[in-house]
């Protein structure tokens, strides 16, 4: 039973994922965010949107990984807890230092002039630290 | 009680996979003796309490399970636990009966 396909499939759709979540606060941070509102920068943030919604559901929700990594540990065997945690400790460990680099920059942005933090970054971070551990559990797994 | 045993033996695995301890493969025969029962891997991982995939896992020799989920096994198979697991490759059944008729033989 493979709901996702094969892993390489599944590595393609998490790493088309991440992309589409990296590009999207990109084209908002240095379009949108910079006065600048056309209609190709608002259609490309939308199709990155897009990607990311469907990508998000065929490799995370369809695949039941974002169940395994949001229940409860007395809802899974032994197998499943072992390798969850592992998933939840290699999220933390990139999640903190990205998060951190991000404040920094914002923080370094902010003091020679340019005032980026708003509500899309705390929102694609969050969005992040929820997916990280399935999109790992995605990518190792032989199957899921 | 045993619910508590058994995420302690789960903590012992994480806490061996985490640390990098080597751990031996353990070889198995569960997939011979599942489907000489006609079991689906569903049913048999209904009756030792693991989600289905877990019995996958075990049957690639992916994943060493806890002691508690190799006697599990081994009493759903109603054989002792060196006849489903090994540290060594495992002989097929069939080398086994007669090496055994073998001895007797001799």
């Amino acid at each position: 039973m493979n709901a996702s396909g094969p892993r390489n499939q599944r590595r393609g759709f998490v790493a088309l994922n991440l992309a589409s979540l990296f590009l999207m606060e990109l084209l908002y941070y240095g379009w949108v965010a910079g006065g600048v509102h056309n209609p190709v920068a608002v259609g490309l943030i939308v199709a990155c949107l897009v990607v990311l919604i469907l990508s998000f559901v065929h490799v995370i929700w369809r695949t039941g990984l974002w169940g395994l990594t949001h229940t409860g540990v007395e809802n899974l065997d032994e197998r499943q807890v072992m390798v969850t945690r592992e998933a939840l400790r290699h999220s933390y460990g990139i999640f903190v230092p990205c998060s951190l680099l991000l404040m920094f920059a914002a923080a370094v942005a902010a003091s020679y002039g340019f005032h980026i933090f708003d509500a899309v970054l705390p929102a694609g971070l969050l969005y992040l630290s929820h997916i990280l551990p399935a999109t790992i559990l995605a990518w190792e797994q032989k199957t899921v | 009680m045993l619910e508590i045993y058994n995420k302690t033996i789960a903590n012992y695995n994480l806490l061996v996979y985490s640390t990098g301890m080597k751990s031996r493969k353990i070889y198995n025969r569960i997939q011979v003796f599942r489907n000489e029962r006609n079991l689906s891997r569903q049913e048999l991982a209904d009756l030792v309490g693991v989600n289905f995939q877990t019995i996958g896992y075990l049957e690639r020799e992916d994943y060493n399970p806890s002691l508690d989920l190799a006697f599990r096994l081994a009493e759903v198979f109603g054989l002792p636990v060196e006849m489903v697991f090994s540290t060594s490759p495992m002989k097929p059944l069939s080398h086994v009966l007669r090496d055994q008729l073998k001895n007797e033989r001799d």
